[in-house]
């Protein structure tokens, strides 16, 4: 965790808000979510302080629901605020993303 | 995996059955001990009912609850144990340790059960898909965990503490002035306490708490595999304070007695619950600090 910069961190919320936000998932599927979109060195000692961050800052609440193998499972979805965050971060996302293309491209062309 | 009985569940149980009847015990003792030194209230003169007199009916209420307190660990543990019993072994070293840690860090009550409970379910999830423990949560435990922790927003141990042994403190006066009114069967509200006594109450709700405490955090953070280490170093601190107090207070009646401050602290004492409202506002600020401490845990963010 320590390793991780501020923009990693940042970005992680985000996309982890949009996992959220497609359907009702638990810490160890978003995980693997994270993990099958090329997120492999991610532990889940990583993502799990985000979800509680994430929980107490009021973006995502959960419920707790009877799982096959223990304890009840956590299971998230996003609040009102939540929403709103995560499109604040998809256009943030993507103004960053044109001004570092354009920057890039340009390098190239010269 | 299998039908390991958690040791941990085990031994809480056994001890808190073992607390409940120590309790019991040490009442009748006392009731016995104590049945002819009252002006008119002992078990005796109030014809064999012991529930009549005050003593009686504090004895019933720590035996209620005695068994109030052992039946509640009893059902958490069992429910609890019943899952942690699934863990291997390495799995299960590493849950009993960041469980301890969990149970020391400055969380409410409730957010300690819900840290503990995901944690649980994490591994479990883990262990079934064959990952190892440091896999999952990285090689340094501590790290992880003051992660998950920082996450609630808590992060200054040294007020938690304070406020925690201001609890302490206020719930120690209010039961001995109870113990001694039973004692002397005179007025609650005038109920003298001596000042060897407070001193003893502040130290121990300032000093010897919050360092067990502190010990057992840093013997966790250490890597302890053992994590029982804490347990001796605890008691060994606890000792040696009480019996360096002791040893103060015999000193300082053989040879500085003449001073006066030192004889009033030896032999004086000072009644602090003086009237009903004193007793209700000590009463309520242990909830207060509660909230108190709540509250800044949701600023620290």
């Amino acid at each position: 965790m320590a390793k991780q910069t501020q923009m990693l961190k940042g970005l992680l919320e985000g996309c982890i808000l949009k996992i959220i936000s497609k359907e009702e998932t638990y810490g160890y599927a978003i995980c693997e979510e994270l993990d099958f979109y090329g997120f492999d060195n991610l532990t889940e000692g990583t993502v799990y302080p985000i979800l509680t961050r994430l929980e107490r800052n009021k973006l995502i609440y959960s419920i707790k629901k009877v799982s096959s193998l223990g304890p009840k499972r956590k299971y998230y979805y996003l609040t009102e605020e939540g929403k709103e965050q995560l499109k604040n971060f998809i256009d943030n996302w993507k103004n960053m993303k044109n001004r570092v293309d354009k920057i890039i491209e340009e390098d190239y062309d010269g | 995996m299998g039908k390991k009985i958690n040791k941990k569940a085990k031994n809480m149980i056994i001890m808190s059955l073992m607390g409940t009847i120590f309790l019991i015990l040490g009442t009748f003792v006392y009731l016995n001990a104590f049945s002819e030194s009252n002006k008119g209230q002992s078990i005796i003169n109030s014809g064999g009912n012991i529930f009549k007199t005050p003593q009686g009916v504090i004895a019933l209420t720590i035996i209620l609850l005695g068994i109030i307190a052992f039946l509640f660990v009893f059902f958490i543990k069992i429910i609890r144990g019943k899952n942690v019993s699934k863990l291997n072994e390495e799995y299960d070293l590493a849950f009993e340790e960041i469980r301890e840690y969990i149970g020391v860090s400055a969380l409410s009550f409730t957010e300690k059960r819900e840290l503990v409970d995901e944690i649980l379910s994490l591994f479990l999830e883990a262990q079934d898909k064959g990952k190892s423990v440091d896999e999952i949560i990285g090689k340094d435990h501590r790290m992880f965990i003051d992660d998950m922790i920082r996450a609630y927003g808590v992060k200054n141990y040294f007020i938690y503490d304070l406020l925690t042994g201001l609890q302490y403190f206020i719930f120690y006066l209010v039961a001995v002035s109870l113990l001694l009114f039973v004692e002397s069967s005179e007025d609650y509200f005038n109920v003298n306490i001596d000042y060897t006594l407070i001193l003893f109450f502040i130290i121990s709700a300032f000093i010897i708490i919050p360092m067990i405490n502190r010990n057992k955090r840093k013997s966790i953070s250490n890597g302890n595999r053992n994590n029982l280490l804490f347990l001796p170093v605890s008691i060994a601190i606890t000792i040696g304070l009480l019996g360096g107090f002791m040893v103060l207070m015999r000193v300082l009646r053989k040879y500085f007695i003449n001073i006066n401050i030192v004889e009033v602290l030896l032999n004086d004492g000072i009644v602090i619950i003086r009237s009903p409202l004193t007793l209700i506002l000590m009463i309520i600020s242990i909830p207060v600090i509660y909230f108190i401490k709540k509250t800044m845990r949701s600023i620290e963010k």
